[in-house]
């Protein structure tokens, strides 16, 4: 009865632990079409599903990861549509989550980097506390170098903080182009694993071409914005905003 | 065998049909929520909420089933339905979380500046604050319930004296916080907010944590590791300064010192007044930190602090003709420890050593000061679940004060041949403190925290047990209401407590702090009003026979607003105070107003920003009379004329490349050239008096920082 009793346990904790690899999959899916879309309520959506993963009560740490990439997307939502108090809400909880994920597994230094960019967005929703959280996020940073030294999107997170810090504040675009390159080389060897992060590849190019644009270099940025949708042909950004107007 | 029936039913349940789940949700204020995360825990099957709150979920499973509703900022539910045939229809009405209620905020007291919860002022805010010369405590003077008695810094809260506001730095107690320290304080406080990473200021109905004070608590944290390595240089009309920040291990190491010199003889040759002084105002100070984080939870901070301060003030009065000299120094070394063990154990521990000396001289009074504090203080904090925290902490004192005076025995009488007494104290006493509290969430609307802080003081021998009890009940989002009561004891200074000039005896001094507060918070607008009631008992009072007793008493109340606004471009804030303080108290033989009970008390602070890195503030400030004596024994029973003061302050900030930033200010000050009178001097008999007025009329300031 025993043996049955274990043999039945290892099935459905197997099954679980499949199911959830499966919903960490479909999650990714999810709000990566709905980023390709810019739709707050797929957006929304897809938090729900990885919300709905986490009372699964397994790779928490990852889960927590994910609710906070996808409350990231939504901040960026928010902030477009000037909507602050709903950006500063999905902060918070972002900043909850990652801090979760960080307990579970301090050696994830993806979630340091997003909780160091997080905490870089509550300056923007509340510039006077930029004294308090531009050394905290700086701080987070440099714990997700010390944990993933080689891991792209920590760099590609860094490359992008550094666009839209000033350089007096340690940042400016000189700084961003170097993360970003550096987020380039380390893509290549980014992880196979399906049910890890394996975003950014594209938005590295992107930002890059961004950059490239604002400094008057116009075929560079081009060419960069071509490389973006060779790697992303659904990088709507770049197919509907950027190209067009640099273009025009 | 039961886990297999219910496979089995649910497998006939898919076999049957479908079922249809369906609802609408809303927030315990009535409005529908969007976007609610709705689904079964068994399968995780679910939907979202429409932007008019309703849901559907289509099913396989019938039967008892949990349906769990989840959204941001609010309590999560597990709802037990019985999921049947055709369709279910619920109503779900979800509760505010306490995560979104601001926690630990019982800050009946506290009046805020900075978003940042626990958070009083940042940097920039007093950088800011124009009339504030980057000074915190002028500052925080803006704020309602700090009187400003005159041009200085000096701290008066809700009607307590300025020496009943205890400023602590890393735990570490500054016993005399002020540069060119007076008897009212001070003319700026000793520490640059450059030095800063947060500031803590309440005016009352303060924790447990902070004990021997009556009245106020500025608690300050010094900068923690820097974030890169830099070197700033400072040039203004006054001014120099050289501050470099090294990190010598990212996230490991980090080590900061800064130096400034002040000289004030270019400020006044500019703007006129040098006759005023024999010895033009002086300082230079100077500090280190140290930052050696050990591990993520833990690390060690070594901070020291050095002022040196000198003035010489030409006095005409009806008795004496001369000038008042003064010089001060201090040192201040703290090495504090923090920690925070797996358990989630908070432990602050310090050692510090803070050191002061004055030497003062006018006419026949003078003054040889040594006081010095040895103190430990550690604190512990501890979560025990989401809605219990706890707190408790210990502090030993060791306080020493040296004192050779000479002074007159009639006030306004300094001349060479008036009469005099002399002091000579060499006291010693060592104080302990011992305090707990809890951070309850009572109810989901009401939080509290429950203390009690017990005092000892070695000799005398002396013991006092004070509790405390803060509330703050959260009527909608935007309102609260908040409650603060409980007991203070702050121990009469070193010259009252001496075995032979003073009285050995004296009781520890007492207040009762009642405060009803109420708030409204929203996006752009945050206002704040606040009744109190302070009574005292246990005042020093002089005394015929036994020099001085614990026979004098007093009172305060009033009314604070503090009303603040937040655009994009421009901000500012207004505060008023409504004060009566009275008191029989030192040489005041009866129950009469104080020297500080300023009755109306008006500021408003405005700052705008231009393209970002232009920034322009202005301060109003009025104030009516404060009390003066006309007359022998006549105390305090007349009034000085309003004051007002306008001040401008402007900046501009360039960025270059290689993180290279100049920021260029300047400010006018007394923009009205008021001459405010502050108070008399009078001869012996009353019969004449000089008007005590505004050092500066309107002047200017101007200057630059580089940081490379």
């Amino acid at each position: 009865m025993n043996k049955i009793m274990i043999t039945i346990l290892t099935i459905l904790s197997f099954g679980f632990s499949q199911s959830i690899d499966k919903m960490i999959i479909s999650g990714k899916d999810q709000i990566e079409s709905a980023i390709q879309h810019w739709n707050a309520q797929e957006m929304l959506t897809s938090r729900a599903h990885f919300e709905r993963a986490l009372s699964l009560e397994k790779k928490g740490w990852l889960i927590h990861y994910y609710i906070a990439y996808c409350n990231d997307n939504l901040v960026n939502y928010w902030m477009g549509k000037n909507e602050m108090d709903q950006a500063k809400t999905y902060i918070n909880d972002g900043i909850n989550h990652l801090e979760s994920s960080i307990k579970l597994n301090e050696q994830f230094g993806e979630s340091h980097a997003m909780l160091s960019s997080l905490y870089g967005r509550k300056i923007a929703v509340m510039p006077w506390a930029a004294m308090y959280y531009g050394p905290k996020s700086g701080k987070i940073m440099g714990k997700a170098l010390e944990v993933e030294p080689e891991n792209p999107r920590i760099h590609l997170i860094m490359g992008i903080s550094a666009y839209h810090t000033p350089v007096a504040f340690g940042g400016g675009s000189e700084k961003a182009k170097t993360h970003l390159n550096d987020a380039i080389i380390f893509f290549e060897n980014d992880t196979s694993d399906p049910i890890m992060p394996t975003w950014g590849h594209s938005d590295a190019y992107t930002w890059l071409g961004i950059i490239e644009q604002e400094s008057g270099n116009k075929s560079q940025a081009k060419s960069l914005y071509k490389k973006a949708l060779d790697i992303n042909p659904n990088n709507t950004r770049v197919s509907n905003r950027l190209l067009p107007a640099l273009n025009k | 065998m039961k886990r297999f029936l219910l496979i089995v039913s649910g497998s006939i349940s898919i076999l049957l049909g479908q079922f249809n789940v369906s609802g609408h949700i809303q927030s315990d204020e009535g409005e529908s929520l969007s976007y609610v995360n709705v689904f079964f825990i068994d399968d995780l099957e679910g939907t979202i909420s429409d932007t008019a709150g309703d849901f559907s979920i289509e099913t396989s499973m019938g039967g008892e089933r949990v349906l769990r509703i989840s959204h941001i900022g609010f309590e999560q539910i597990d709802l037990s339905i019985s999921v049947e045939k055709g369709m279910s229809l619920i109503n779900v009405v979800l509760s505010k979380s306490f995560m979104e209620m601001d926690p630990v905020t019982v800050s009946a007291g506290s009046f805020t500046m900075a978003d940042e919860e626990g958070q009083t002022l940042t940097t920039m805010d007093v950088v800011t604050t124009a009339g504030a010369a980057a000074d915190i405590f002028r500052a925080i003077q803006t704020f309602p319930g700090v009187n400003q008695v005159d041009e200085g810094a000096g701290m008066y809260v809700r009607g307590g004296d300025v020496s009943e506001t205890t400023v602590i730095l890393d735990q570490a107690t500054i016993s005399h916080p002020y540069k060119y320290e007076s008897d009212t304080g001070g003319y700026f406080g000793m520490i640059s907010p450059f030095l800063l990473s947060g500031t803590y200021f309440s005016s009352g109905g303060f924790s447990a944590k902070y004990g021997n004070v009556l009245s106020g608590v500025l608690a300050m944290e010094s900068l923690d590791m820097p974030s890169r390595s830099s070197i700033n240089i400072g040039v203004g009309l006054a001014a120099i300064s050289l501050g470099c920040a090294w990190v010598a291990s990212p996230d490991k190491l980090g080590i900061q010192f800064s130096g400034n010199y002040s000289d004030t003889k270019y400020l006044f040759k500019v703007n006129g007044g040098e006759d005023r002084f024999q010895k033009m105002p002086t300082s230079w100070d100077g500090n280190v930190s140290a930052v050696y984080k050990y591990s993520p939870k833990g690390q060690f901070k070594l901070f020291h602090y050095s002022n040196i301060d000198e003035i010489g003030v030409n006095v005409e009065s009806p008795s004496f003709n001369g000038v008042m000299l003064s010089d001060n120094g201090t040192d201040l070394t703290n090495l504090q420890w923090r920690h925070l063990f797996s358990n989630g154990l908070m432990v602050k521990s310090s050692l510090s050593l803070n050191q002061f000396n004055q030497g003062m001289s006018m006419g026949i009074f003078s003054q040889d000061m040594n006081d010095s504090i040895w103190k430990w203080r550690t604190d512990l904090s501890y979560t025990i679940s989401e809605n219990v925290k706890v707190n408790a902490g210990i502090i030993s004192d060791d306080l020493r004060t040296d004192l050779v005076m000479t002074y007159p025995l009639d006030e306004n009488d300094l001349s060479d041949s008036a009469p005099k007494g002399t002091y000579d104290i060499d006291y010693q006493t060592r104080h302990y403190g011992v305090y707990a509290e809890t951070e309850l969430n009572l109810t989901r609307r009401l939080f509290s925290i429950i203390g009690i802080r017990s005092d000892i003081l070695d000799d005398p021998k002396q013991k006092e047990v004070d509790p405390r009890l803060s509330l703050n009940y959260r009527l909608s989002d935007t309102q609260f209401f908040k409650l603060a009561t409980g007991l203070y004891h702050q121990y009469p200074k070193a010259q009252y407590r001496d075995n032979y000039n003073g009285n050995p005896n004296l009781k520890a001094m007492a207040a009762t702090h009642a405060i009803f507060g109420y708030e409204y918070k929203a996006k752009i607008t945050n206002l704040k009003i606040e009744l109190y009631r302070k009574n005292y008992t246990n005042l020093v009072l002089e005394d015929s026979v036994a020099n001085f007793t614990n026979d004098g008493r007093g009172f305060a109340y009033g009314a604070d607003i503090f009303l603040k606004g937040d655009l994009p471009l421009i901000s500012g804030w207004v505060s008023y105070s409504y004060l009566r303080s009275e008191r029989k108290a030192l040489d005041h033989l009866r129950v009469v107003p104080t020297n500080y009970d300023i009755n109306h008390n008006l500021t408003a602070a405005l700052k705008m920003s231009i393209a970002t890195v232009n920034s322009l503030g202005v301060t109003y400030r009025y104030t009516t009379g404060k009390p003066y004596t006309p007359a022998k024994d006549q105390w305090n029973s007349k009034r000085l004329p309003p004051m007002q003061r306008l001040d401008l302050s402007m900046s501009r900030v360039f960025f270059y490349p290689n993180d290279k930033m100049l920021v260029i200010y300047g400010a006018v000050s007394n923009v009205l050239d008021s001459q405010n009178v502050y108070g008399y001097l009078y001869s012996p008999d009353y019969s004449e008096r000089t008007e005590l007025k505004s050092t500066h009329g309107r002047n200017i300031y101007f200057g630059f920082s580089f940081n490379i």
